[in-house]
């Protein structure tokens, strides 16, 4: 559903996929969305993405302290807004449709958790 | 990039928003020995400090907003202020007048600069004094009082040197005065150490070294909450597994003090020194030192049991921190104060947590005794015999130990006193009925143990 949502908001499925398997190129954040489940998040979160021309490379479903969701890896080497412009918006836009939105760097995930 | 699955990354962002992992300092260190080349000790200071430190605050902002991490405060840490009063003073009055506009030139820079504390308004005395550590010592009072964001230290033992007990009764008066000339708020930024050492980013420890790269950035993680939920999720864990847990939790916790050094330091172009891996809790609920003892199956802190689950976390902190950064600076195990952990000061108003058995705590901790509030008519000699206690463990354990008391004038046993923020609320605590009064007034130092000689 997701991918076929992307593919009708411009991103192609290469710019979805990796490059190489399980290995991304560019500089990457991680988007969370956390919130109760309704209609319109995914694209709603994802319309803001590909207005900054940042490619989502991947998606998992997770549940955090008791909620759904979703954890999305996302490139923004392309992207023509700064990160920080990118999450005011991120966040701005997960107040309208009221779930929040956490944007961190892949620095601090690679840092934490590989050795 | 490396592939991540779903819970690596769910793991992070549960430390990082809901469990309260955060940076708790960016501190640069400064050496403003410069300063002497300037007529005015004060205004050298000034231009020196904001030359290196004009760039902080931006940079701080820059990396907290591009990683998405919390940078709690930022501070500056400067070269003793003992040093520049030797070379600059001619007596003891000029050196206490010095003394005084360099912690207020200190102050001003810091507020322009947007810098919340500044340490190394500090003396080191642990064999003796020099002018300027006595202008330190005597200015300390004054100094705190005409200041907001200066931190003083004195250095009173070293495993090297002993434990100089003059300086340490001295110490009693200095912080009885100082907090009746500020309402004990002064006495937050007041701290009496044993092997004070450098690259301490927390304050009042904070001091530029002289071994140290000019100017260099350190780093103090946060991280309790991190570690009380990895304990938790462990409930029928022996021992030896919980250790396991905890330390792979606080790896975790210290690279990402690492990755923050680093980028702010590459942002400044200045070295990157230390990840203090202390693990420092806040007033806030789940950000508690206490709370960790708690999941591990301590009722109440203070309770019998105490020491050994505070020897378990600190030990497992040092080695899941030593495997993170190969800079490990500062005080690096684990802290234990009252008012700045929610945890600790309940456990005080429960009457679980006395001076006793925080004494006895400190063995195994890193910090000493912390934020402890004092009934105001506290005398001066049971001050400072709590501060020859700690000074006993740092030479006799060799280790970094330092005492941070806050007598509140007025206050009585049981009152509750808010300092606000970071700092916190906390009951005052009981000081006992007897005292070393003839003990302390004795004076004199006492000379350094058995491993001084293991040294050579």
């Amino acid at each position: 559903m997701y991918i076929t949502w992307m593919l009708a908001e411009g991103h192609t499925y290469k710019q979805m996929l990796p490059t190489t398997p399980g290995v991304f190129m560019g500089e990457m954040i991680v988007v969370t969305v956390v919130g109760a489940d309704k209609p319109g998040i995914v694209a709603a979160i994802s319309s803001v993405l590909a207005e900054a021309k940042a490619n989502i490379v991947d998606i998992s479903m997770t549940v955090l302290r008791g909620f759904f969701s979703m954890i999305m890896v996302v490139d923004i080497s392309g992207a023509v807004t700064d990160l920080t412009d990118l999450r005011d918006r991120l966040e701005r836009k997960g107040d309208e449709v009221g779930v929040k939105v956490m944007v961190l760097h892949e620095d601090v995930f690679r840092y934490m958790q590989k050795i | 990039m490396t592939k991540y699955d779903a819970s690596e990354l769910a793991e992070i962002i549960e430390m990082l928003s809901f469990q309260h992992l955060d940076i708790r300092a960016v501190t640069m260190g400064i050496n403003i020995t410069g300063a002497l080349r300037y007529d005015d000790l004060g205004e050298g200071v000034r231009e020196i400090v904001e030359k290196h430190a004009r760039g902080l605050r931006d940079a701080v902002k820059e990396v907290s907003s591009k990683l998405g991490v919390q940078i709690v405060t930022k501070r500056v840490a400067v070269t003793p202020v003992s040093v520049l009063l030797d070379a600059k003073a001619g007596d003891l009055n000029e050196a206490v007048r010095l003394g005084v506009s360099v912690a207020e030139a200190l102050d001003s820079a810091a507020a322009d600069l947007g810098v919340d504390y500044v340490g190394g308004y500090a003396a080191f005395v642990e064999s003796g004094y020099s002018l300027g550590d006595r202008g330190v010592m005597e200015s300390i009072p004054e100094a705190l009082s005409s200041t907001e964001r200066v931190t003083a230290m004195v250095n009173a033992a070293s495993t090297l040197s002993g434990i100089n007990m003059d300086a340490v009764y001295e110490m009693g008066s200095i912080v009885k005065e100082t907090a009746n000339l500020t309402g004990g708020r002064g006495c937050t930024r007041l701290g009496v150490f044993a092997n004070a050492p450098e690259g301490t980013p927390f304050v009042p420890g904070a001091y530029h070294g002289r071994g140290e790269e000019d100017p260099v950035i350190n780093v103090a993680v946060s991280g309790p909450g991190v570690i009380e939920n990895v304990v938790r999720s462990l409930e029928d864990a022996d021992l030896r597994t919980l250790h396991d847990a905890m330390k792979r939790a606080a790896f975790k916790v210290t690279r990402l003090g690492e990755l923050v050094g680093r980028e702010v330091a590459n942002r400044l172009g200045v070295k990157f020194g230390s990840v203090d891996l202390s693990l420092a809790p806040s007033p806030a609920v789940g950000d508690s030192v206490a709370d960790v003892l708690r999941a591990m199956g301590v009722e109440e802190p203070g309770a019998p049991g105490s020491v050994l689950a505070l020897a378990v976390l600190t030990d497992a902190v040092k080695k899941g921190g030593a495997m993170a950064t190969s800079s490990v600076g500062g005080l690096s195990g684990a802290f234990i104060p009252v008012s700045e952990d929610l945890g600790m000061a309940e456990a005080v108003r429960k009457g679980s947590l006395t001076l006793s058995s925080l004494e006895a705590m400190a063995a195994v901790c890193s910090t000493g005794l912390d934020m402890i509030v004092l009934p105001g008519d506290v005398e001066e000699h049971v001050i400072a015999a709590i501060i020859g206690d700690v000074m006993a463990l740092g030479i006799v354990l060799d280790k970094s130990l330092g005492v941070r008391l806050i007598p509140v004038p007025g206050a009585r046993e049981g009152d509750e006193v808010d300092f606000g923020g970071l700092l916190g609320k906390a009951p005052v605590m009981p000081v006992g009925r007897f005292s070393s009064k003839a003990l302390v007034m004795r004076g004199g130092v006492v000379p350094p143990t058995v491993s001084r000689l293991m040294k050579g």
